[in-house]
């Protein structure tokens, strides 16, 4: 399956979010995905890093800035300077102070906390941010936030501690346990976790809302310690009601279980057995 | 991979869904059974199939704990048509 299906899907997820109005763009993959799904309408850069696409993937500096981030209609240039960034940001937050439309906003975190705090931007409805270990004070502003960002362990520590805000993590990364477990330590919240992990052949993916959580391995070797994140999870979350896995293309199910586990029977299965078919 | 070994832990666990390129339907009772067996909350487990063609989802077979470890599999005719398909070819290039 092409990659870009894999992004697709996981924005498929965010229709589900109503008022997303913006999308991490830390993935030239993501880029047809996000141009055309009509939830998002913004985009909002959270960091100068992520116009070049870098590392993310192989085909990024084949794909033109201006069709990569088409609905970016203030672009960013990453040959600005510091100072000249920041005069972009005083710009761009005057133009939202005095009603001008302004689509989208370019965020980097450091300067979201100087420039956004202020609830008088109505046009800010969710923001996405690289490093939420830096920005609770916006969520509590907001309080409808993306969280992009590629550490797991700087995840959600903050974030937990604000009850009445509804988090969307996007997380762009290396996805681990850790990142449950700092879920598990604010206790079960109203918490949607979109993860998209990059690796050499594949792209996980794992949605974490409530105590329902979806995860997605690919191919590739970042999938092959599924069963220990399977292990940690359940130790993490032994409350879990639902789960959605979606198993890695190269992935079967055992045939034989050894004398530890259930004797399966297939006789006790009720199934049509004239389609058993072993292929 | 031991993932159904694995998804033994989750005791609790009441719904699951497995998206699958593993079409086999021997293995897929095997695991269902052995889930059922072991998750003693599980009510229902569907195992999908992920298409080429888009966020599109098959659903292969829905997975009903009856009572104890009886649990009934049903599938669907996406799945049946598509071992069929593959069983045919199979004979042709035999």
């Amino acid at each position: 399956m092409p990659r870009i299906l894999e992004v697709m899907q996981i924005c498929s997820h965010l229709h589900t979010l109503k008022d997303i109005h913006g999308f991490f763009v830390g993935d030239s993959a993501l880029v047809d995905a996000i141009n055309s799904h009509p939830a998002i309408q913004k985009v909002w850069i959270t960091h100068p890093e992520h116009m070049r696409f870098p590392e993310t993937s192989p085909s990024a500096s084949a794909v033109p800035q201006a069709n990569v981030l088409r609905k970016l209609k203030c672009a960013y240039n990453p040959e600005l300077s510091p100072r000249e960034f920041h005069e972009t940001f005083e710009t761009l937050r005057l133009m939202l102070l005095h009603g001008m439309q302004v689509d989208p906003l370019i965020l980097s975190t450091r300067l979201a906390s100087r420039y956004l705090l202020s609830p008088s931007l109505p046009q800010v409805q969710a923001l996405v941010v690289h490093r939420c270990d830096q920005v609770t004070d916006i969520v509590r502003q907001l309080g409808d936030v993306l969280v992009a960002q590629r550490s797991p362990a700087l995840v959600g520590l903050e974030l937990l501690d604000m009850p009445q805000t509804t988090f969307r993590l996007v997380h762009s990364g290396h996805v681990t346990p850790p990142i449950l477990s700092t879920f598990e330590m604010g206790g079960p919240r109203d918490i949607s976790v979109f993860s998209v992990t990059s690796s050499e052949n594949g792209v996980r993916k794992m949605v974490c809302r409530k105590l329902v959580l979806s995860l997605a391995l690919v191919d590739g070797p970042a999938s092959t310690n599924l069963s220990d994140i399977l292990d940690e999870i359940s130790s993490t979350l032994p409350d879990l009601k639902e789960l959605s896995l979606r198993l890695p293309s190269n992935f079967r199910f055992p045939e034989v279980y050894d004398a530890n586990w259930s004797i399966v029977t297939p006789t006790q299965v009720s199934a049509p057995q004239t389609h058993m078919l072993q292929l | 991979m031991d993932i159904v070994r694995s998804l033994h832990m989750f005791r609790e666990l009441e719904r699951l869904t497995l998206i699958t390129a593993d079409l086999s339907i021997p293995r897929i009772q095997a695991m269902a059974l052995s889930l059922a067996q072991s998750v003693p909350r599980l009510e229902i487990a569907r195992v999908e199939q992920m298409t080429n063609f888009g966020d599109q989802i098959m659903e292969l077979c829905v997975i009903r704990k009856n009572s104890g470890v009886d649990v009934d599999v049903s599938y669907t005719d996406d799945i049946i048509a598509w071992q069929d398909k593959l069983k045919g070819n199979a004979e042709r290039s035999a």
